[in-house]
């Protein structure tokens, strides 16, 4: 079976593995910098990748958001992604008007402005649990026998998160904070019971406490006021308020069609000043996420970095055993060894390394993308896809071993250049 | 009979650290037939070591030939001859040279797949033919020096060579060890019909094969400069490294 190939690249492979051995402590550093660097190349170019697609691929189940004069990046964030401040309300006779208007499929109303233990409460209507749907057009449902709450009645219903952080569940009773953030004096007397759990949806409405529209405008803090005096409505159990007292911070909206987008977005926007249009909701993040996207760049940067330091970690490492091993080189050359062999043995060791850090850099990938999907989660009930495949998973490897490669050509120089007769004899 | 090695006009030089060249090795003439054994007597700093690096293809000669089985190694490039060494010389240094971080097995087995064809079978059965067919996973450390020696011997017959060096192999043991690795090195080349040629300045040794030459008849190079670059550099075959 003799090959001239084959058993040169069998020689080269054993002397490698007898070399890591040999070198095994260095050799396990050197994989375990490497992997580091290979995790977090391939990290910080998928964790950048799907956050930009879980906040713009419009996976959040409406198409546009309506709300007060100002920032449409403020009010998307603040009523699909319940992260930021309300930029303000608009009457709830926008809403009614936005709700009949014939290219909108339905129109859902948020009030916000409270929150329990620091999550959102959020006041909207039944027809929320009927409309809204996410994902592959699925449906909300309740976990157990939960239900939806009743409009006129002091009920709750919670989602998968919030229920899970606050500890709230099914019949529960709580009493809501007001403002955004938690502030333990701030409790409403208004109390609710909690009709159902939502089942997890990986969106924002994880995050979020739902109670009646009108639950919402009876607690204290909230009542309607007259516009012109600006004196609080007095509200009766058993009465409904007036539509003309009411305000919305946002109408949530399903469009017919991409085209009812663009003339909705002409009227709001462009001809009115009263209202905002944020739509499409994707673009607006998109938007978002071009102006920060020096931040990734420079995450990027310092990603490279790290590789490029993991790759002198290989050169030195080698390196730095050379001295000790001319030995081995001249009694290799002795054997026969040709030159190409040795040098290439140093190469593919160098290389070896690499592709070893690589593979256990998967690892690394891993932890860190399930450690960054927990975080946007819990921040932003956000769900990033972690098994999504992503070409820095391929292209690192790839490339990190290519690096280990280059590296090993310095040492595999001097490798190559050891005088065999000079190198034979022992050295004390 | 016809050789297989042919040595003809085989000279060498080093450049000392005066500066000067100095001539190591100057052999007019010299022949050793297929299969045959001979002993050459050589002298700390009478160029033995030279002469036999330059045999196997280690260094090149400055003029001259050396024809072994009708190929002249000083027209080869260095990739010819390490092909040639790999593949049809053996060697056998005095301090073995085994190969630290692998096994015996390894040791031989490298030196197969240099050679082009790993036979797995026969590296067992050389090092069985030698005695350590129960020490093949042990790593050189970890064995005797007259293992050790052993494993140098099954390592330089691992390619059927057609010729085996051997640079001192007995000056590390004592007598008892040293006739009895003698006679095992020259029963294995026998039986696998490889020429012999052993250099040592051991009388014992040398009166043991029939045919015996003094190197210092057959080198017209003078021995030189001082002691210790004739100490050292005759075991290196490189008086620059002997400066440093």
């Amino acid at each position: 079976m003799s090959s001239s190939f084959a058993s040169p690249l069998s020689a080269i492979a054993l002397i490698v593995r007898r070399s890591l051995r040999q070198h095994a402590l260095s050799s396990l550093v050197t994989i375990v910098s490497v992997a580091l660097a290979a995790g977090l190349l391939m990290s910080v170019f998928s964790i950048k990748q799907q956050t930009h697609n879980a906040f713009t691929s419009g996976a959040t189940g409406f198409d546009a958001v309506l709300g007060a004069r100002g920032s449409q990046l403020q009010l998307v964030l603040n009523s699909v992604f319940h992260l930021e401040t309300s930029p303000g309300n608009i009457p709830y006779s926008s809403y009614l008007a936005i709700k009949r208007d014939p290219r909108v499929r339905w129109a859902i109303p948020y009030a916000v402005g409270d929150n329990y233990k620091g999550y959102r409460v959020v006041g909207t209507t039944e027809e929320f649990y009927d409309r809204y749907t996410y994902g592959d057009e699925q449906k909300l449902a309740f976990e157990g026998s939960g239900r939806m709450f009743r409009e006129a009645y002091g009920e709750a219903v919670v989602g998968s998160m919030a229920a899970q952080a606050t500890g709230l569940t099914y019949g529960s009773t709580f009493n809501t904070f007001h403002g955004l953030n938690f502030d333990e004096k701030a409790q409403h007397s208004t109390e609710f019971i909690v009709t159902g759990i939502l089942k997890p949806t990986g969106t924002p409405i994880d995050r979020v406490v739902w109670i009646p529209l009108e639950g919402y405008y009876r607690m204290g803090g909230h009542e309607p006021r007259d516009k012109k005096t600006g004196k609080i409505i007095e509200i009766k159990p058993g009465v409904a308020i007036p539509d003309e007292y009411k305000e919305v911070s946002a109408v949530m909206l399903k469009l017919r069609s991409g085209g009812s987008g663009a003339s909705l977005d002409v009227e709001m926007n462009q001809q009115g000043n009263i209202r905002t249009l944020a739509w499409p909701i994707g673009k607006v993040m998109a938007d978002l996420f071009y102006k920060i996207a020096w931040a990734n760049q420079v995450l990027e940067f310092v990603a490279y970095l790290v590789a490029i330091v993991a790759g002198a970690a290989i050169l030195a490492s080698i390196y730095n055993t050379m001295n000790e091993r001319r030995r081995e080189f001249a009694i290799l050359r002795a054997l026969g060894a040709k030159r190409s062999v040795v040098f290439s043995a140093i190469v593919a060791e160098s290389a070896t390394i690499a592709a070893l850090g690589s593979l256990l850099g998967y690892v690394v990938y891993g932890v860190l993308i399930s450690v960054a999907a927990s975080i946007v989660r819990a921040k932003a009930g956000v769900v990033l896809d972690v098994t999504a495949y992503h070409e820095a998973l391929r292209l690192t490897p790839i490339g990190m071993t290519l690096l280990g490669a280059l590296v090993g050509i310095v040492p595999a120089w001097k490798a190559y250049s050891t005088d065999v007769a000079t190198n034979l004899v022992p050295t004390s | 009979m016809e050789s297989l090695l042919s040595i003809r006009d085989l000279r060498k030089s080093f450049r000392a650290p005066d500066g000067r060249e100095q001539a190591v090795i100057d052999v007019p003439s010299f022949d050793l037939a297929a299969a045959g054994q001979v002993a050459l007597r050589g002298e700390s700093g009478s160029g033995k070591t030279t002469l036999l690096h330059l045999i196997a293809g280690i260094l090149r000669p400055d003029s001259g030939s050396i024809l072994l089985d009708g190929i002249d190694l000083a027209q080869c490039s260095e990739s010819q001859r390490d092909q040639l060494r790999a593949q049809h010389i053996g060697y056998i240094f005095q301090t073995f040279n085994l190969l630290q971080g692998y096994s015996a097995l390894e040791n031989i087995e490298l030196a197969m797949r240099f050679g082009g064809t790993l036979d797995r079978s026969r590296a067992r059965a050389l090092l069985d033919r030698v005695g350590l067919a129960d020490r093949m996973h042990y790593h050189p450390r970890q064995l005797s020096v007259g293992q050790q020696q052993r494993v140098a011997v099954a390592r330089a017959l691992a390619n059927k060579p057609k010729l085996v060096l051997a640079d001192e192999p007995t000056g590390n043991l004592d007598f008892r060890r040293a006739s009895e690795s003698l006679a095992l090195i020259r029963e294995v080349c026998s039986e696998n019909g490889a020429a012999l040629l052993l250099v040592s300045h051991d009388r014992a040794i040398l009166n043991s094969f029939d045919t015996q030459h003094d190197l210092r008849n057959l080198n017209r190079a003078m021995a030189p400069l001082d002691d210790s670059y004739v100490e050292a550099g005759a075991a290196s075959g490189s008086p620059q490294e002997v400066s440093k």
